[in-house]
């Protein structure tokens, strides 16, 4: 089995498996990245795309191959801002709108969670978006993010303590109806 | 791990198989007797479930991966190697083939001089890519074997500008006017006369020799005899004294537009004496150049005219050729990485090479396409200068006045100067007032006014009071003419009128004094009837107010009103209740001020009854004077008794010790 910076090395000159390989590997971790940043989840996928796209057109720059992780990271993270901008879609501000537990909105929830997720810090949102948007369990977590074991816990759970602390009373007013 | 305690801790990873297999039993064990960490671990529980619901919709598919490397395919991502984008494409064998024909056919197009080298001078070019000599030389050898030819000997001199072919214009593509001379080696190829745009480079990587080489349509001894073209920047400049810069300007736009030409630049600048002098730098055709000199001479009085031209050939032909062997250099480059034999070390230094060429190369470009613009475009500065226009000969005549008034109100006067002003369309150029610790105030105000209207603007102020000074003073000054002379019956131009304007209010005297004080039942009422009173009378209330007490109210007011009023006023107030007191008392005014404004101040107070009945008399207020009496002593002594008290028990304790004392000595005696 190939090493990410075997992969890396090669796609690097050009072998279109190599890179498929790195994609397969880091798609979710993308996905989780992007997902944390955006406000419109339909857009994920083509970012994640135009993420790898991208990559591909410029993997001939990669200085460092051990280091493919951060670097299509960076990408992802800069075609979110640009998409932001783009498209001016702000944030939801969850302070502004009024809880209304009277309603069942599932779209009210997600834009809720959405955006409690995003204020989180990065280190704290992604092990989140990980396991929440892509099922992953504590020890594909911990390799995906090249967490140990006790950081990993460390930062699971402080971020479901915040999360916790800013969605319950949405949660409890939803668990009423 | 202390199971129940950290229960915060081992939830998160409980559900999410984060704990050790040693871990999960003991939190399995404790969970058995442990309702409430059960309950804990429920609720995280549905709180994970409440995410995992609530983001449903934003989940990754579980087949991300393959739609997303599916999606990569399509947008063409495909193995390559990592230097030669021409095969990126995999298309059947004579596709290729037509492809790289074509190629070198577009190629051949763009290096046209380079036409006739073959695979050997390519190779050899690689090695010698700054020796043009060398490869005029070569050249000649080489065309001596083929069809064309005679016109290359001459061209055994590198760098002489010996008649050579003219190159076809069109097949110049972006070159626009691209006439070209007696290269060094470049040219070489370019042998019999006119080279057709079918003239191919040869075949870099296959080895072949593609000459396909058209026959020039002219015979080799025609050509060199004439062309005389050759590289010129033409550029002008002319000064010009104009009558109006502004129809100047628009003038030299319109030549420029006429023959295809246009402004470059301008700017301007305007004089003290009102001028305006400026330079216009326009760019025209080099071939219109004469033309439009000639056009340009109509625009003024031509003060000065300077005409250049600088031969470039020289130069231009210098950095072409470096050009053409550049892209030489460049293709032999990309054969060798293509071949990709070697190690890599020795491969990455050839494509640092490549790269640098072809840097080199858009520099020169980039030189020749400056060069290109000068040659075709010619530059004309043109400075142009406004005449001086004569003055004619006239009088100005200025006018100046000082008033000032003596006024009732300042500060309407000061209004009802600007509204004035205003509306004869006069301008306010300073305007204050300021006012005095008696009350008085002034106001200053400098205007300037048409000279006509002057006259009546006078009067009106005249009329806002008793006028104390109106001086105008008119003067006239000749200007203009020739040496300032000119005649008695030349015209008066009225300038604008200058007014300073002073606006004072007379001190004020007060010369009367008064007191009066009322009793009535309903002092509130009363109160507001003596304010009525006094605005009626145009007075001004300088302090007063209601008192209420428990046993009845009181106002006073504070007046100023104007002395002619005074006596009427006080006769309306002495009718608002019984007149308790009313007091008038005269002054003389102070000697020295004529105009003054006197007024008369009066002190207003009404009371209720009640207050007057509830004076030191009566045995009530007696019994109540002395109960106060007995309270502020009372009060008193408890202030003494607080002074007092730390003393009291300072002398209680030394009396307590003392007799302790004796005591004590009184028992110490007896036993």
């Amino acid at each position: 089995m190939n090493s990410d910076t075997e992969l890396a090395t090669k796609a690097r000159k050009g072998d279109a498996e190599a890179f498929e390989a790195l994609v397969r590997r880091y798609a979710r971790l993308v996905w989780a990245t992007v997902a944390g940043m955006i406000a419109d989840p339909s857009w994920t996928e083509d970012l994640v795309q135009e993420t790898f796209l991208r990559a591909w057109k410029s993997v001939d720059q990669l200085e460092d191959a051990a280091a493919f992780r951060p670097w299509v990271l960076s990408i992802a993270r800069r075609l979110v801002f640009r998409h932001t901008e783009l498209s001016r879609r702000p944030l939801p501000d969850v302070d502004e709108v009024e809880p209304q537990p009277k309603s069942l909105d599932v779209e009210e929830a997600r834009r809720r969670v959405q955006a409690a997720l995003q204020r989180l810090p990065e280190r704290y949102r992604l092990p989140l978006a990980l396991r929440y948007l892509n099922d992953m369990d504590y020890g594909r977590i911990s390799r995906e993010l090249e967490l140990s074991n006790g950081a990993l816990r460390g930062l699971l759970n402080r971020g479901v303590k915040m999360l916790r602390r800013e969605l319950t009373p949405f949660w409890k007013a939803q668990e009423e109806l | 791990m202390n199971v129940h305690n950290d229960v915060e801790n081992w939830v998160e990873p409980y559900l999410t198989e984060g704990l050790s297999p040693a871990e999960r039993e003991e939190v399995d064990r404790h969970m058995q007797t442990c309702a409430a960490c059960v309950t804990v671990l429920s609720d995280a529980r549905e709180f994970a479930r409440f995410i995992f619901a609530s983001l449903e919709s934003w989940r990754a598919p579980a087949d991300l991966e393959e739609r997303v490397v599916r999606g990569l395919r399509r947008e063409g991502v495909r193995s390559r190697r990592r230097f030669l984008s021409i095969e990126k494409l995999h298309v059947p064998g004579w596709t290729r083939i037509a492809a790289l024909v074509l190629l070198f056919i577009g190629v051949g197009v763009l290096v046209q001089p380079v036409g006739l080298y073959s695979v050997g001078a390519a190779r050899r070019a690689a090695q010698q890519a700054t020796a043009p000599r060398e490869e005029g030389r070569r050249l000649q050898e080489r065309s001596d074997k083929t069809r064309l030819g005679v016109e290359l000997r001459k061209a055994e001199e590198p760098n002489e500008m010996a008649e050579a072919e003219d190159f076809d214009e069109a097949s110049r593509g972006d070159r626009g006017v691209f006439k070209s001379k007696g290269y060094s080696g470049g040219i070489g190829g370019g042998g019999g006369g006119r080279l057709n745009r079918r003239m191919p480079v040869e075949n870099l990587l296959g080895g072949k020799e593609v000459l396909a080489v058209e026959k020039a349509s002219a015979p080799a001894s025609t050509v060199a005899a004439d062309y005389q073209d050759r590289k010129i920047v033409k550029s002008g400049s002319l000064d010009f004294e104009v009558d109006s810069f502004e129809n100047a300007y628009q003038r030299i736009v319109e030549i420029a537009r006429e023959d295809s030409g246009f402004v470059a630049s301008s700017s301007t600048q305007k004089l003290p004496n009102g001028k305006v002098r400026g330079q216009v730098v326009i760019r025209v055709p080099a071939e219109k150049f004469d033309a439009v000199v000639l056009k340009l001479r109509a625009l003024g009085d031509l003060k000065n005219q300077s005409i250049s031209t600088q031969d470039v050939t020289k130069h231009y032909v210098d950095l072409d050729s470096r050009l053409r062997s550049k892209r030489t250099l460049e293709e032999r480059l990309i054969k060798i990485l293509k071949e990709g034999k070697g190690e890599i070390k020795h491969l990455l230094e050839v494509e640092r090479e490549l790269g640098k060429v072809r840097e080199e190369i858009e520099q020169i470009q980039g030189e020749l396409k400056y060069y290109d613009n000068l040659i075709s475009l010619s530059t004309l500065t043109l400075s142009l200068a406004e005449r001086d226009i004569e003055q004619p000969f006239e009088y100005v005549q200025t006018l100046q006045a000082k008033v000032d008034v003596t006024v009732d109100d300042a500060d309407a006067a000061y209004a009802k100067t600007h509204d004035i002003v205003k509306e004869i369309k006069g301008h306010i150029l300073d305007a204050r007032m300021t006012r005095q610790q008696d009350g008085s105030a002034k106001g200053f105000i400098k205007a300037s006014v048409d000279a006509e209207k002057f006259p009546g603007v006078l009067e009106d102020l005249k009329k806002l009071g008793t006028p104390t000074e109106a001086t105008v003073t008119q003067q006239q000054q000749p200007i203009g003419g020739k040496e300032g002379k000119g005649s008695p019956d030349a015209p008066v131009r009225k300038e604008q009128a200058v007014m300073d304007l002073t606006l004072s209010t007379p001190p004020r005297v007060v010369t009367l004094n008064g007191d009066v004080s009322v009793e009535t039942p309903e002092a509130a009422g009363a109160y507001e009837a003596a304010r009525k009173a006094v605005q009626d009378a145009g007075g001004k209330i300088l302090d007063g107010g209601m008192t209420h007490h428990v046993d009845g109210s009181s106002g006073t007011l504070k007046v100023e009103v104007d002395a002619s009023k005074f006596s009427g006023l006080v006769d309306t107030l002495k009718r608002l209740g019984k007149v308790k007191t009313a007091t008038v008392k005269q002054q003389e005014p102070p000697k020295g001020i004529e105009i003054r404004r006197e007024l008369g101040r009066l002190e207003v107070s009404v009371m209720t009854p009640g207050r007057l009945v509830q004076s030191e008399e009566g045995i009530g207020a007696a019994l109540r004077k002395s109960v106060r009496g007995l309270v502020f002593s009372l009060q008193m002594l408890v202030v003494g008794a607080a002074y007092a008290g730390p003393w009291l028990l300072v002398a209680l304790l030394v009396l307590f010790l003392i007799r302790r004392a004796r005591k004590r000595r009184a028992s110490a005696q007896q036993a």
